[in-house]
């Protein structure tokens, strides 16, 4: 069953290791997880709440860029 | 990472090192006295790969540089992720600046810069410096007991970053509850500014309506009001001119101007009326109420006039039916049917006048025959020939005589008709007379087409001019009139201007009142929105904040697992099968299974050296952990005097172990001041106290 974007988290840039990583696999498990719990789960919240956090560990996304 | 190469000119103790085909796999022995330089090789990869070194502080790094030298010259060669192979080089000029390079010719990475470098190495090993150091880079003050050193397992572990960011997210949060609040009371003003000045008769309340939608309402609210004065405004002079162009009428105007300008003026209150009706003011009237009475008053008196006018146009049509005009509907009792009529009865009196004049003619002339033959003597003529003469002479004449009377009859009905014919022509004389009077009425000025009407023969239209006059229309007929209405009209128009004038007062009023509103729910629209923005910005970041704790509790998790599995199998080993795996409970105690007891004993109930080898293990489970959390790929371990408290059974099995405890760390470096008996490592290097050079041939021990 494919994912719409809106339900999927922000794609992070190619070959981003390490904490981003790590962190962007959690949770979209954790998403996942939640999803099935709270079908009224806000995930555009859950989206910029993974950003915020991406970003503070130094990803950068592609609408940062000016 | 897997050295296979380390080259160095002029760096810390060594003028010239150069350890070259270096082993992937196995025991790598550096032994020597105190100060020969074995930890030393360990700074130099250290150096190679961060920049940077355990011993001399960031901030002095011209200390690697040798005492007697310049310049320093220091390149790595390693195996790296993929197993590609990495070259890295740094130079160190005391008279310049320090450069560096990072070449890999599979993939063709080239980085140059001393720090640009360092921090290619970071994201291509996964961990910075610090972790480094704890896991890869062992020297015995790093192999302390297993107490949990928080900051350094969580660096390990590679949660420190999310820790962090968490830190930074939640740390926002109570400035953000502050601002929260902070706009809240703000709105509570607003709203009791709103509530103090709330005008329900402009603005009725509409409860569950969204803030900003008040705000366009109190806007859309003054746009009416405004557009209402400028309508207002606009058509009042509209108003006053087509009032004076209805009191220029009371001269006298025919019908169609009085309708037009009836009209005029009736659009013109229309407009100015509607516009009144866009202000809402229950309250108010539009103030033209009098001069719309006036309007009704001329309405009436012009619908009367008209409706003579309609009289007097059927009346006009009934005379043309009547005089038989071309193009009129034919009527009984037309003058032409009259006249029609009377010329056929005088043909018929007059062609019977004929006929009696040649019957009496012909009975005289017959009767005359016939009396001669009954009285004259003729010869052998009997007597009833005679007799027969004479009664047939006498009825002729007698015919003849009546003939000619009837004749005089008929003469004297022809007279009669010329009576009837003169009189005929009297009517249709009087009926033409009308018809001229009544030619164009409808486009003479009112007084005079009512006198005219009153000329009419017959009285005709009397009784329809009687009522005109006594009703609104006399009104508008009387002399004088305008002269009498003309300051009144203009007083009610004047009354209308004032009226107005003071509405726009009272609506310029409601304006800056409205306006007031406006701003208020404007703000209070605002703040409303800057607070659902403030909010969801806190529920954001609790989330966010939530999230990065639990993937580093997750993180922690995984990690602590890899250690736990790395210890059940690196325990066993080093400990020649007596210790099995390790526990630390919610209280730090440290147990440890024994396989002698099968039963888990109290570290600090173990020997000096067997806690040793624990710790190490301990070590290397963690390094391994790291490496397998990672994307490195397979990493050396420097190990400086791991087997200080151990005896010469414990480090000669701890020496055969090392090599074969982890695919990940398949290259361990010792350094140790005498190599352990019994041992054979692949490869051996024995250092002198004053040794400042170490060359390496391939294949040397």
């Amino acid at each position: 069953m494919s994912t719409s974007k809106t339900q999927s988290l922000p794609e992070l840039p190619p070959d981003t290791k390490g904490a981003p990583a790590a962190f962007h696999s959690w949770c979209t498990d954790e998403l996942r997880r939640r999803r099935s719990r709270d079908l009224e789960l806000d995930v555009d919240r859950y989206r910029r709440a993974t950003s915020v956090v991406l970003r503070r560990l130094g990803v950068t996304f592609p609408e940062d860029t000016p | 990472m897997i050295v296979r190469r380390l080259q160095a000119r002029n760096a810390l103790k060594y003028e010239h090192l150069d350890l070259t085909d270096l082993p992937e796999r196995g025991v790598i022995l550096v032994t020597g006295p105190n100060e020969s330089g074995k930890s030393t090789i360990g700074e130099l990869l250290c150096l190679a790969l961060y920049g940077r070194t355990f011993a001399v502080p960031t901030d002095r790094i011209d200390r690697v540089v040798r005492w007697n030298a310049r310049t320093m010259e220091l390149e790595l060669e390693a195996t790296g992720p993929q197993g590609h192979l990495w070259r890295i080089r740094r130079e160190l000029d005391l008279d310049g600046e320090p450069s560096a390079s990072l070449y890999c010719p599979a993939t063709g990475t080239d980085v140059t810069g001393w720090q640009p470098v360092t921090d290619a190495v970071e994201e291509l090993l996964g961990y910075g410096f610090d972790t480094f150091v704890e896991s890869f880079y062992l020297a015995r003050r790093e192999i302390g007991p297993p107490t949990p050193r928080a900051e350094t397992l969580k660096s390990m572990a590679g949660v420190l970053p999310l820790e962090h960011a968490a830190d930074e997210v939640l740390s926002q949060v109570p400035e953000l509850e502050r601002r929260s609040m902070g706009l809240a009371t703000e709105a509570e003003d607003t709203q009791r500014q709103l509530e103090a000045i709330a005008r329900d008769d402009l603005l009725p309340p509409r409860p569950g309506i969204a803030e900003g939608e008040l705000a366009d309402e109190a806007k859309k609210r003054i746009t009416e009001l405004e557009d209402a004065r400028s309508q207002i405004t606009t058509r009042l002079p509209s108003l006053r001119g087509a009032t004076e162009r209805l009191v220029d009428l009371l001269d006298g105007a025919p019908l169609a101007r009085w309708e037009k300008r009836v009209e005029g003026l009736d659009d013109a209150l229309d407009d100015v009326e509607s516009a009144m009706s866009w202000l809402g003011y229950e309250d108010v009237t539009s103030g033209t109420e009098k001069l719309s009475g006036f309007l009704d008053k001329v309405q009436d008196g012009v619908d009367g006039f008209s409706g003579l006018l309609d009289k007097a146009a059927a009346r006009r049509k009934w005379l043309g039916s009547m005089l038989g005009e071309m193009g009129s509907e034919p009527t009984p009792g037309s003058i032409g049917d009259d006249e029609d009529e009377l010329d056929m009865r005088r043909q018929a009196t007059r062609s019977r006048m004929r006929l009696h004049d040649r019957l009496a003619v012909l009975s005289l002339v017959f009767a005359a025959g016939a009396l001669a033959l009954g009285f004259l003597p003729i010869e052998d003529l009997p007597e009833q020939a005679r007799l027969l003469g004479r009664a047939v002479g006498t009825t002729l004449a007698l015919s003849a005589a009546a003939f000619a009377w009837s004749r005089h009859g008929l003469s004297v009905e022809l007279r009669d008709m010329q009576l009837e014919d003169a009189q005929l022509q009297q009517r249709r004389a009087l009926l033409e007379a009308d018809a001229r009077l009544l030619e164009g009425i409808a486009d003479r000025p009112m007084p005079d087409a009512v006198a005219t009407l009153r000329g009419l023969s017959g009285d005709a239209l009397s009784q329809e001019l009687d009522a005109f006059e006594a009703g609104p229309g006399g009104r508008l007929t009387r002399p004088g009139l305008k002269e009498k209405l003309e300051s009144a009209v203009e007083n009610r128009m004047g009354e209308v201007e004032g009226h107005l004038a003071e509405l726009a007062t009272r609506i310029s009023g409601d304006i800056d009142e409205l306006s007031r509103i406006h701003e208020l729910r404007e703000a209070a629209a605002t703040l409303a929105v800057r607070r659902a923005d403030v909010v969801e910005h806190l529920a954001t970041l609790e989330l966010a904040g939530e999230l990065a704790q639990g993937a580093a509790r997750h993180m922690t998790h995984e990690f602590n697992n890899d250690v736990r599995q790395g210890m059940v199998r690196v325990l066993p080993s080093l400990t020649e099968g007596r210790y099995q795996y390790l526990q630390i409970d919610d209280g730090m105690s440290v147990r440890v299974f024994s396989s002698e007891k099968q039963d888990f004993v109290l570290f600090e109930e173990i020997s000096g050296g067997t806690q040793r080898q624990i710790e190490l293990a301990t070590r290397i489970a963690l390094s391994e952990a790291v490496v397998r959390g990672r994307e490195g790929g397979p990493q050396f371990l420097f190990l400086d005097e791991p087997f200080a408290f151990f005896d010469a059974v414990r480090t000669k099995a701890s020496m055969s172990a090392l090599p074969r405890l982890s695919t990940l760390l398949p290259q361990v470096w010792i350094a140790a001041q005498r190599p352990p008996e019994g041992t054979t490592p692949e490869r051996h290097f024995e250092l002198t106290l004053k040794q400042t050079e170490l060359m390496d041939t391939p294949g040397g021990r």
